[in-house]
């Protein structure tokens, strides 16, 4: 037997407020573990789709509408940019890249993307099978298409009109998977990438009851756009919304101005979650001040029975440190698991993966912080086991 | 082994020993009798480096427990020192064996669960072993604090009236018991109590007034 079985010993002496202090720290543990992994795999994911983007040109409307709707595929977009101004703006000397993505058709609630092969540069992504698109109907599709869907190389599948999955299928004109775009942790691992010929091809051939008309000329979703010089970064899109009917939106501004709206509501989430842990703290402060008093005669014979004064003191420390530990490390576990479930239940949120899976510095922070706080809890108590006058209180003369 | 000399003690103004002076050879046994309050416990709490002499001297073994710090002094209670307390102060949380069993994690002294058996068998509570205090009759505690003064094989037992607040039988049971373990196992034994019932047990009586 040693001093942190007899720690423990105590605790199960205890069962009930032990159990209170590791339930209260278990839930408020948990809390700010599942907001911390839920904002942290948000705001990594998110800024991960933006990263080599400098600026989205799309039709008049929302700038965060446009992100969302181009950049997370989560929105629609705004509407259409005339195709003969979009490859205007593309030969700007001021422009390094341009890439024109078309949106408008889905498979199986996958946003079909037309555009150019240099859609995948802008995500770093390599072909993990097949080829390239090179004709009409050619398309690759990311690995959590693939994986739901069942599509290999070779196979022929049929969009359907709009971005939710619908009965309104374009037959005529089924795409052959060409092939299968390494996973790259980003939206593109749950979208199809076409040509913009065969968007355009789709969209130029109505069918019969279809009441909305082809367009007269040519149209294209939105440009992604990265700059030579830094300067246009701020510069250009003033140009076009000041001369243009198109709007310019900028990635990183509209993707801070989302993370802060949303750290806004984790925040209070974290908030509640820190009230909890530090109530835990109290509790367990004042349950392990009664507790040394209750026990002042189990001091008494230990520190008689030739105990320093520092033992006393350690088992009461330890008392502590284990039920929060235990509370921490289950909160951290429960904190996982209900990401995990989070993650599960927000798959449709194109390129939101959140996930239970991946560890952040964060939790490291206030794991340290949640361990220090509960030894502070434990000091009062254990200096008052510490300077214990045990021949007081073996003589009955009080504390 | 014990030598007091010329020991005082005072609580703020009120003089509870004075000038008192005795001798505890090794395996000798004393009975330290007095009324409430003249210093009984006082006297214990000294001679066990709990309190500290104000004046006069307590040898052990030609040491003056004066000059030793106070983790020499915890050392000094592990490894010479069994304690009998008056309401036997088993801990609530520990069984039996456990209780026993502290006094390895103290005195850092090797005492196996084998050990606690004998000594539980000796004292015949073999079969209380995994029980909590609270499952244990006064009898079954007391022997159980008897064993865990006796666990560290302390050179000196200090009982402070383990009799006082039994009934005859017991009371007669429990010196009797001090004394055989105190005698085997080569320690002193000193009591000290105001119970007059165990007083021609002794051939060594110190009496305090």
């Amino acid at each position: 037997m040693n001093s942190v079985k007899l720690s423990i010993k105590y605790i199960f002496h205890k069962k009930l407020s032990s159990f209170l202090c590791f339930a209260l720290l278990l839930v408020g543990v948990a809390t700010l573990t599942t907001a911390t992994l839920i904002y942290k795999n948000i705001e990594n994911n998110i800024s991960g789709n933006s990263r080599n983007i400098d600026m989205v040109l799309g039709a008049k409307g929302s700038a965060l509408q446009i992100i969302l709707s181009t950049i997370y595929h989560l929105d629609i977009p705004t509407g259409n940019i005339s195709w003969a101004e979009a490859q205007r703006i593309m030969k700007s000397p001021r422009i390094k890249t341009a890439t024109p993505i078309s949106l408008g058709d889905s498979f199986k609630g996958y946003r079909i993307i037309g555009t150019r092969n240099s859609f995948l540069d802008i995500y770093g992504a390599k072909l993990s099978s097949g080829a390239l698109p090179s004709h009409m109907f050619d398309a690759v599709i990311g690995k959590s298409v693939a994986a739901d869907t069942g599509l290999k190389v070779g196979d022929k599948f049929i969009g359907s009109h709009g971005l939710m999955p619908s009965d309104d299928l374009h037959t005529n004109f089924p795409y052959t998977v060409t092939g299968i775009i390494e996973p790259t942790s980003t939206v593109l691992d749950r979208l199809v990438v076409s040509t913009m010929e065969s968007v355009w091809e789709i969209h130029s051939h109505p069918d019969e009851d279809e009441k909305e008309e082809a367009p007269k000329e040519k149209e294209t979703t939105a440009l992604l756009v990265t700059f030579r010089s830094p300067l246009d970064v701020i510069n250009f899109p003033r140009t076009i919304n000041k001369n243009t009917n198109m709007q310019a939106a900028s990635p990183a501004f509209e993707t801070t101005r989302l993370i802060s709206i949303l750290g806004i509501g984790f925040g209070t989430i974290k908030f509640f979650g820190c009230i909890t842990v530090a109530s835990s703290f109290l509790i367990i402060f004042m349950v392990m001040l009664n507790s040394v008093s209750e026990r002042k005669y189990d001091i008494a014979i230990m520190r008689a029975m030739g105990a320093g004064r520092g033992k006393i003191f350690t088992i009461i420390i330890t008392e502590v440190l284990l039920i929060s530990l235990s509370g921490l490390i289950a909160g951290l576990a429960l904190g996982h698991i209900f990401a995990g479930f989070a993650g599960a239940l927000s798959r449709d949120l194109n390129g939101v993966g959140i996930s239970g899976g991946k560890f952040f510095v964060e939790e490291l922070y206030f794991s340290i912080s949640i361990i220090l706080f509960s030894i502070m809890a434990a000091l009062l108590p254990a200096i008052k086991g510490y300077r214990s006058d045990v021949s007081k209180i073996l003589s009955g003369s009080g504390a | 082994m014990f030598a007091v000399k010329n020991l005082s003690y005072k609580y703020s103004l009120q003089p509870v020993l004075n000038g008192l002076s005795f001798d505890v050879a090794r395996s000798e046994n004393l009975a330290v009798i007095g009324k409430s309050g003249v210093g009984k416990t006082t006297l214990l709490h000294l001679m066990a480096g709990l309190l500290k002499a104000q004046s006069g001297e307590i040898i052990f073994e030609n040491t003056d427990i004066a000059t030793l710090t106070e983790p020499q002094l915890d050392r000094f209670r592990a490894n010479n020192i069994g304690f009998i307390f008056q309401q036997f102060h088993l801990i609530q949380s520990l069984t039996a064996l456990e209780n026993v069993m502290l006094a390895a994690i103290f005195s850092g002294k090797d005492i196996t669960r084998e050990t606690v058996q004998e000594i539980f068998g000796r004292l015949d509570i073999a079969g209380c072993i995994n029980k909590k205090p609270s499952q244990l009759s006064i009898g079954q505690k007391q022997r159980v604090a008897i064993a865990r003064a006796l666990a560290n094989q302390p050179k000196i037992i200090f009982a402070d009236e383990p009799t006082s607040n039994l009934d005859d039988e017991n009371a007669e049971n429990t010196i009797n018991l001090l004394l055989e373990y105190a005698t085997e196992s080569a320690a002193s034994l000193v009591v000290v109590t105001h119970d007059s019932r165990i007083k021609d047990k002794f051939v060594n009586i110190l009496e305090l007034k």
